[in-house]
């Protein structure tokens, strides 16, 4: 593909990404000052988040084991879990985790070569 | 994970200044490794735009859940630069993080947060990009291992705000997820899980 033709896409798709990010919160703005939501409306709300990154985890793990999964797949995926584990419990923030993960994922693979 | 998309793109045969362009004007992590992937196969301009845009379809819900935790009675900044840098990792840190800020602090640390994440993102990918390449030359491990950074990412996501909801609705949208999986494609298959975590929320929230 040309280089051209990669940036307009390129743009396209940034400019639809901002506006699927920015168009919701105007409306949300513009109906917060008609009026409240109900309480379960909010709950529902604050569900699509954490189940969004819950489906995009499955949707990763689908696509690292199958066809089938296998122990020579599944080894380091558990070691790289383990590793985001422990990187979030004793260092806290999300990108010392994932490195955690990352880490122990490839010292995996190395081992098993 | 920056560091790592600036990888993939390089080794995907895009030039590192188009891997940096990418993360200046999309800013949308999974989706831009989706994104090269798609271009790279040399997939049809609309279906590109219309894959990747339905893969950030989920941050259609990120706003105006972002918005209700901020303090809508002092607002000082501008919706369209608070709406800018609404990635999932942006939002899952904000929505674990902000109810221990007071109400008039909220907005300007979100901002905060905003900016150092995409500044971050922007400056990995560069460094990825530019002197990524001897690195993965150089070994076949860091090239497989590449394939993880997504998957940990995710999981140390889901580890940040598993305590906001409760298990049912992250065990139904990892259930609708699979079950999406064997019958629509994969954009389709997170739609579902989203929409039936919030279905199960609200069902919950009503029957209270």
């Amino acid at each position: 593909m040309q280089t051209g033709t990669v940036i307009w896409i390129v743009v396209v798709i940034g400019i639809g990404t901002y506006l699927i990010r920015l168009l919701p919160m105007l409306w949300h703005d513009r109906d917060g000052k008609s009026g409240a939501r109900p309480a379960n409306w909010r709950y529902a709300l604050d569900a699509v988040g954490p189940s969004a990154i819950v489906a995009l985890l499955v949707l990763s793990f689908w696509d690292m084991l199958s066809p089938m999964p296998t122990w020579k797949a599944g080894m380091p995926i558990l070691a790289g879990l383990a590793g985001v584990w422990l990187g979030k419990h004793y260092l806290k923030t999300i990108a010392w985790a994932t490195l955690g993960g990352v880490l122990a994922y490839g010292l995996v693979v190395g081992a098993m070569g | 994970m920056a560091i790592s998309f600036g990888l993939a793109a390089i080794h995907a045969g895009f030039a590192p200044w188009v891997a940096v362009l990418i993360s200046i004007l999309v800013y949308a992590g999974a989706a831009q490794f989706i994104l090269i992937t798609l271009l790279a196969g040399g997939g049809s301009p609309v279906s590109v735009i219309g894959i990747v845009l339905l893969m950030n379809v989920r941050h259609v819900f990120y706003g105006p859940a972002l918005a209700s935790r901020l303090d809508s009675s002092s607002r000082r900044l501008p919706t369209p630069l608070l709406a800018a840098g609404l990635t999932d990792e942006v939002f899952a840190t904000s929505i674990s993080k902000l109810a221990e800020r007071p109400g008039h602090e909220r907005e300007y640390w979100y901002a905060g947060l905003q900016l150092g994440a995409y500044l971050a993102w922007v400056a990995g990918t560069a460094l990825g990009a530019y002197f990524g390449k001897d690195w993965l030359q150089s070994s076949a491990v860091l090239a497989q291992t590449l394939g993880f950074v997504l998957p940990a990412l995710f999981f140390a996501l889901l580890l940040e705000i598993r305590g906001i909801v409760p298990w049912y609705v992250l065990a139904g949208a990892a259930a609708m997820t699979l079950i999406g999986m064997a019958v629509l494609p994969a954009y389709g298959a997170i739609v579902a899980g989203m929409l039936a975590g919030a279905l199960l929320r609200f069902r919950r929230a009503r029957g209270a």
